[in-house]
Formats: structure tokens, C-alpha cells, sequence
């Protein structure tokens, strides 16, 4: 168990053509390479691009990635749609929400709320609020405050239902 | 014309007992490198951890901009149409592909039996942008760096 960055990161530019068809195209940069040299690549490339597609950008993302190639197991019993919503307050006064799939029962009171007093999620709400690189609002604007939380349930989609629920063929009349 | 950074981010991807995947997103500050946010990741993730029971499977730290004002497109431009540029790397053997959906068709060579296939590689629009591509910012999706262009052709997709 152990995250190993990918060998590039890579540029995405979101574009429009002539009939309002979407489409992508992607660069792989060098992992190593800076985010601001990568950002400063990407601005020059733009107009080339728009030069020989006809097409417009109209977006641009640049993705950084680890991956862990050897996961441990989850939980036999996890479901990412049991959801633990945790609020928060930034030193604007704007609520932040975080959705944490698969969260483990003994972090949810037999209300259904937060249980903010186990050790474990004690130290994550107080990881959130502090001053740090991650976790801000998407402002920018530092997190200061715990505000609640409360587990939900999130409706399965089609690709998360297991196998099992289409039929045995050998049960089918024939 | 006005590219407008959005806040960057981080999106950590787990998986549940049952094989689906799920994800966690938060904002990080502007100016944050990718260095303090892969570490200051490793960090929080040790705190989600303890209080999920799915794993974590990937983490990608995310730079994005929008165009507010976006031009109209060129009225013959097509996405459904791809320009293919083949590079040499660095490294010896190993190839790097570009795709480029919508590659004008003015692009395309005027002579010889790949004719409106191949792409002309020595007309100064692809040159520019070849050029640009060349500089070492660029790599194959194994971190070679594209080094020289060794064929461009036109690809059609459905």
C-alpha cells in the first residue's frame, strides 16, 4: 500500500467545433515539470492549437495524479453510497460540505448524526480546520469551524448494482 | 477572450467492498504547488482514512481555467475529424501520439499518393505549433520527452 505518482501529468483542453460538438485532446507533461512552467506551457500552446483546429477552447485542466497500484481491502461490508456529510464554516461565514463515502458506523450516533467526539474523526475535523494547503473553500478562503454533520444515503446507480440482480438463466422458462 | 483560473483542487478516489468507486473533493489555495499539495494530501489522507472503510486508490491534484468569453468556432471546423501527429522521444523505440480533433482541412497535403490524408507538416501552422510541442514541455504518456515528428496523418471518428 503505497501511492506512486503516475510518470506524467497531464494537460486537458475542453473544445467547442463548428456544429457545438464537444470534443478533448490531452498532452502528457513530465511529471517533475512545475505547475506554473506547466500552466505557462499550456498558455502558449492554446492559440497554436485554436490556429490549426478551427476549434475553440473552452477549457483547460492540468491533473497530477498518484495511484496506489497494491490497495489494501476495503471493508467487506463498505458501500460508498452511505455517505458521512461533515459542514463547516470558513472565516467568511460560508458553509463548506464534505462528503465522505463509506463511513464506518462507529463515527455515526444512533441519531444518524456525527459522532465529532470519536477519536478518529475528532482528529479529521480538526486536520480540516487546520491552516494548512489543503482544504479551503473554493474561494480560497480558510475553513475555521466545525459546523455539524450526519450520515446519508446516496441512491445507487445502475453500475453499482451487483451481478447477482439479472436473473439465473437457468431458472428462465424456456 | 478571458481565461478565468478556477481554485485548484484535489480529488481522492476510493473503492467499497463491492468494487465501486467514490470520491472526496476539496479546494486548495491559489499558488499551492504540486509538491505542498502531495504532501499536505499524504496527510489528510492518513486522517480519512480511520473513518472510511473503502480504500484509497488514487489522488490527483487539479489545475483548471475556463474561457468566460469564448470565440464562435470556425464554421468548418469538426471534432468528428482528427489530426494525428507520431513523435520520436527521447528515448530510443519509443513513440509519443498527439491527437488533435478538428484539424482544419487546409492542413491536409496537396500532393503525392497520401493526399488529403497526411498531414503537411511543413506548412507553418503545424510547424509553429511543432515547434511549441518540441520544446522539452511535452512528453509520451511514460514522461519521454517528444523529441521530433515523424508523421502526422487524418483521422476520421464516428
Amino acid at each position: 500500500m503505497a501511492f506512486n505518482t503516475r510518470p506524467t501529468a497531464q494537460l486537458t483542453y475542453g473544445v467547442v467545433d463548428g456544429t457545438g460538438s464537444k470534443g478533448t485532446m490531452q498532452f502528457d507533461i513530465p511529471y517533475g515539470t512545475l505547475a506554473a512552467a506547466a500552466l505557462a506551457a499550456a498558455d502558449v500552446l492554446r492559440p497554436l492549437i485554436q490556429t490549426v483546429t478551427g476549434c475553440v477552447i473552452t477549457s483547460q485542466s492540468i491533473s497530477y495524479s498518484s495511484v496506489d497500484n497494491n490497495p489494501g481491502l476495503p471493508t467487506v461490508d463498505s458501500r460508498i453510497e452511505r455517505k458521512g456529510v461533515l459542514q463547516f464554516l470558513t472565516a467568511a461565514g460560508k458553509t463548506v460540505t464534505y462528503s465522505i463515502p463509506g463511513i464506518l458506523s462507529a463515527n455515526v450516533k444512533q441519531s444518524g448524526g456525527i459522532d465529532e467526539d470519536e477519536v478518529s474523526m475528532a482528529l479529521l475535523i480538526n486536520g480540516i480546520k487546520d491552516v494548512g494547503v489543503i482544504f479551503v473553500d473554493s474561494n480560497g478562503v480558510d475553513i475555521t469551524a466545525y459546523k455539524g454533520g450526519y450520515e446519508r444515503y446516496r441512491a445507487s446507480t445502475k453500475g453499482m448494482l451487483p451481478r447477482e440482480r439479472k436473473p439465473d438463466p437457468d431458472i428462465l422458462p424456456e | 477572450m478571458s481565461w478565468v483560473a478556477q481554485q485548484p483542487h484535489i480529488i481522492w478516489t476510493l473503492r467499497d467492498g463491492s468494487s465501486s468507486l467514490g470520491m472526496i473533493k476539496g479546494y486548495l489555495p491559489h499558488g499551492a504547488t504540486v509538491a505542498a499539495a502531495m504532501s499536505g494530501a499524504a496527510a489528510r489522507r492518513s486522517l480519512l482514512v480511520p473513518v472510511t472503510g473503502c480504500v484509497f486508490v488514487r489522488e490527483s491534484i487539479i489545475y483548471s481555467s475556463i474561457e468566460s468569453a469564448p470565440a464562435a468556432p470556425a464554421p468548418n471546423a469538426n471534432v468528428l475529424r482528427a489530426g494525428v501527429l507520431m513523435f520520436a522521444t527521447a528515448a530510443p523505440g519509443q513513440l509519443g501520439a498527439v491527437a488533435l480533433p478538428g484539424l482544419l482541412p487546409g492542413l491536409l497535403a496537396l500532393e503525392g499518393c497520401a493526399a488529403g490524408l497526411d498531414i503537411d507538416t511543413a506548412h507553418p501552422d503545424v510547424m509553429a505549433l511543432v515547434a511549441h510541442l518540441l520544446t522539452g514541455a511535452y512528453s509520451n504518456p511514460f514522461g519521454h520527452e517528444l523529441t521530433a515528428v515523424i508523421a502526422g496523418y487524418m483521422q476520421e471518428r464516428q
